[in-house]
């Protein structure tokens, strides 16, 4: 082209011995952050912070934050965005409590009519974003929008309450040797995507997506289908959660969409910055939801406010997305 | 006396050297072209005008003042010098007259902006150059020299005395150039002097009054426009540049056909053009742009469509546009334009992965040590630096070895047909010549090669054959000894 010719220096890089501790931070400071939180609180509230009845309540009520922070991360991935979770989440509590409880149906049929709507659901934002071409956030805004409308339909805008099979209530608050069960959900969760992304060449194509659409194109990579497949992901992954926060409280509201969607994006932005610093990830995203919420059961205990969380969770984001921007301008000047 | 003098300008980049001595002279109400190819040093000199790049020796002069030694861009806007560069950055989807006072303000009336007032302040500013476009009309809507006209009248406030055009015509038609000479000479009447950069031999006559030929960093001559003729000017340009290095390739290979492109147009290529490239050869694609070279070369990329003609490879159709067909007909590209094309924020390892991925039919990958240990080994064989770079993002490279990353990248696809679109963009001397290395062993493998490029030289020393495509259509195909960088710019530029 017209260019002159770009006589480029070489990068300067320091050997990876120098860059150790560095490193060793930027991956892991969100993990050492949660094991400074716990420890912490640990100390100054001995008799009720380091229970096991506080640690279970902290690993089970955020599990279906988790899983829905989790069901975030393949959009992101391939470059996109879905607003729609909380959203997703909220139809999928309804359906399923109003099958159960008004319906009477068994809870297994529940759940297999819960996780099709969300495929369906997840179909359909894929299909606008990556086939007719519609931003990806406007049109989930849309769609998330319709969801609460759909939500409050099947619950005539109301909660709802009622009996549900033992075993089904077992299914979210049992335990196994004291851990409880929703943790291990969140675990197993997590590892599956987390081999999904870095060992699979699905997960590796997704990822080079959302790297530069237009050199995946140039490669010969499958955008459109990988994008659509992503938000079929989420539309499950939410249904998911939504079941899961069924099996837990025993209840459903159709109107917690937002209070849902924002900590579980937090989280994931929050996660960003850590394990594989600058990607969504599936450790760093849980980790964040757990770091979030044992710093904000801590501070509860010492009789902060129930606001509390939501300066807690914003502040934090602020701070982290603060810091890793800082630190990378810092490296950069090293390069 | 000149307005502007720049005197014996030195600039080297590293090794090379950029500028050795050049001058430059600028009279009062003229314009001024300032002529060259690829790598002249016309860039070189304007960026140190501008403030934006320092010589390592040289003096400025603007009315007989020198600018102070480390001149930064604000002293040579308080001598009156101003710059309208390539993009022109305006605003396509802004008025006229938003256009210009985004950058001059607005007219305000009790602190509100007055659409009124703002519109003749800018019908005012066009007017200095006799144009009578509304300040109403949208920039989409206008042609290019009525946007370079806007661009030039964003910058001509009362205290601006020299300005220069940075490149600022892709191609313009005949009639377009003369309303641009209107203007200019508009302006020239009240005062104000142009440098006219660009590498178009013939866009500088009718347009400039004089001109200045770059080669290699240093001034070939300075001549009045209307004394010379378009063959001294390429006499100059071409008596001047460097000699090819290596050997040049000289017999085509005996094999039947690989690809067989047939009567395809579309775009600035308005007549249709057929050809066939052989295992083996390395096709050029060249002429100037706007010429349809690029368009051409996107199309055999599998990147964009035409809008008429086939493409086989091995006698099989190849559908226009459909990279995955072309991906398993064994076509790989390698663009110069690496924001399109690579991976910058992924590890290196994951930018050289995507081809081989699509072609295993695995769904679990191997390990990671696998992989960087695969990695690295390739890149070492390579001469990629720095070594074991296999888990540093891809930006951390050099320009030279991104484009060598990316050129392995293709090669992992095993490639039947190599299509190359300006892929030293950017790439220094010795980058150059390792690419150029890399090219031709995979000619010498039965690879077929197609290298797009507006670099006349690059063709002439890499290539077995050139077609010269210029006014919309096959200008001409050199081979052997027809096969000169001065043949090949006679054909480029030979009026239709």
């Amino acid at each position: 082209m017209t260019a002159e010719p770009d006589f480029d220096k070489p990068a300067v890089v320091l050997p990876p011995t120098t860059l150790y501790w560095g490193r060793l931070s930027a991956h892991y400071g969100l993990v050492l952050v949660f094991i400074i939180v716990v420890v912490g609180f640990s100390l100054a509230r001995p008799e009720s912070y380091p229970t096991v009845v506080n640690l279970q309540t902290i690993a089970s009520t955020s599990a279906v934050l988790a899983v829905l922070a989790l069901a975030a991360v393949p959009p992101l991935i391939t470059g996109q965005f879905d607003l729609s979770i909380g959203f997703q989440l909220a139809l999928a509590q309804s359906v399923g409590a109003a099958l159960i409880i008004h319906g009477g149906l068994s809870p297994a049929v529940a759940a297999l009519v819960v996780l099709a709507v969300g495929l369906v659901v997840g179909a359909i934002n894929g299909a606008l974003v990556a086939y007719g071409g519609l931003n990806a956030f406007i049109t989930t805004l849309a769609t998330g929008i319709l969801l609460q409308g759909a939500s409050q339909l099947v619950t005539n805008g109301e909660a709802i309450y009622g009996r549900m099979p033992d075993w089904w209530l077992a299914v979210g608050r049992g335990d196994v040797l004291d851990i409880p069960l929703p943790l291990i959900y969140v675990a197993l969760l997590t590892a599956t995507l987390w081999v999904v992304f870095e060992y699979t060449t699905w997960g590796r194509q997704s990822l080079a997506i959302g790297a530069n659409p237009r050199a995946a194109v140039l490669v010969g990579l499958p955008v459109k289908i990988r994008i659509f497949q992503s938000f079929t992901i989420t539309g499950l992954l939410s249904a998911a959660a939504g079941l899961l926060s069924v099996c837990i409280l025993g209840s459903a509201n159709p109107n917690v969409g937002v209070s849902y969607m924002l900590p579980a994006f937090a989280a994931v932005f929050l996660g960003a910055t850590s394990i594989t610093p600058g990607r969504f990830n599936a450790w760093g995203t849980v980790i964040a939801v757990y770091t979030l919420a044992a710093g904000i059961t801590g501070l509860q205990q010492f009789g902060a406010p129930f606001f509390i969380e939501q300066f807690f969770n914003g502040a934090a984001l602020l701070l982290a997305i603060a810091l890793a921007k800082w630190a990378g301008r810092h490296s950069a000047q090293l390069s | 006396m000149s307005i502007l003098e720049l005197r014996d300008m030195h600039k080297r980049y590293g090794g090379a050297s950029a500028l050795a001595g050049v001058d430059f002279a600028l009279q009062p109400a003229e314009v001024h072209a300032l002529l060259g190819g690829n790598g002249a040093g016309k860039s070189t000199l304007i960026k140190i005008l501008a403030g934006v790049e320092r010589a390592d020796s040289g003096i400025i002069e603007i009315h007989g003042k020198a600018l102070p030694q480390r001149h930064r861009p604000y002293d040579v806007f308080q001598a009156g010098v101003r710059f309208v560069h390539q993009d022109l950055a305006l605003f396509d989807e802004l008025s006229i007259a938003e256009n210009i006072a985004l950058e001059t303000g607005y007219a305000r009336r009790r602190g509100l902006i007055d659409y009124r007032r703002t519109e003749q302040i800018v019908q005012q500013k066009l007017a200095r150059m006799d144009s009578s476009l509304a300040p109403q009309t949208l920039v989409g809507r206008l042609s290019q020299a009525e946007k370079v006209i806007v661009a030039i009248a964003r910058v001509l406030d009362r205290e601006a005395r020299i300005i220069v055009l940075d490149e600022v015509t892709a191609s313009l038609p005949s009639p377009e150039a003369a309303r641009l000479r209107g203007a200019l000479k508009a302006a020239q009447t009240r005062g104000v002097s142009f440098i006219y950069v660009t590498h178009r031999i013939e866009e500088i006559f009718g347009l400039c009054d004089q001109v200045t030929v770059l080669a290699n960093g240093r001034r070939v001559a300075t001549d009045r426009v209307d004394a010379i003729d378009r063959d001294i000017v390429i006499s100059w340009i071409v008596g001047h540049e460097k000699g090819v290095s290596s050997a040049k390739l000289t017999t085509l290979p005996e094999a039947k056909e690989r690809v067989s492109v047939r009567a395809v147009c579309g775009g600035a290529l308005h007549k249709p053009i057929s050809f066939s490239v052989r295992p083996g050869e390395i096709l050029g694609l060249t002429g100037l742009i706007g010429s349809g070279y690029h368009e051409l070369s996107m199309w055999l990329a599998g990147l964009a469509i035409p809008a008429a003609g086939a493409l086989l490879v091995d006698n099989v159709p190849i559908r226009f546009g459909w990279r995955r067909d072309f991906e398993s007909a064994g076509c790989q590209v390698v663009l110069g334009d690496r924001a399109a094309s690579a991976f910058a924020d992924l590890f290196v390892r994951e930018n050289l992965y995507p081809i081989r991925v699509l072609r295993s039919s695995k769904v679990i990958l191997p390990s990671l040590a696998f992989e960087r240990n695969t990695a690295n080994k390739l890149l070492s064989r390579n001469n990629v630096r720095p070594p074991k770079c296999a888990d540093m993002p891809l930006r951390a490279l050099s320009g030279g070895n991104q484009q060598k990353l990316l050129f392995l990248r293709a090669l992992e696809g095993r490639p039947r047909l190599l299509v190359l679109v300006d892929p030293t963009a950017g790439v220094d001397v010795g980058g150059r010549q390792e690419l150029y290395q890399m090219l031709r062993a995979q000619a010498a493998h039965g690879v077929a090669v197609i290298l797009a490029s507006s670099d006349f030289d690059e063709v002439e020393a890499e290539a077995h054959r050139v077609l010269v495509l210029g006014a919309g259509r096959l200008q001409a195909t050199l081979s052997g000894a027809d096969l000169t960088a001065a043949r090949l710019m006679v054909e480029a530029h030979r009026p239709s």
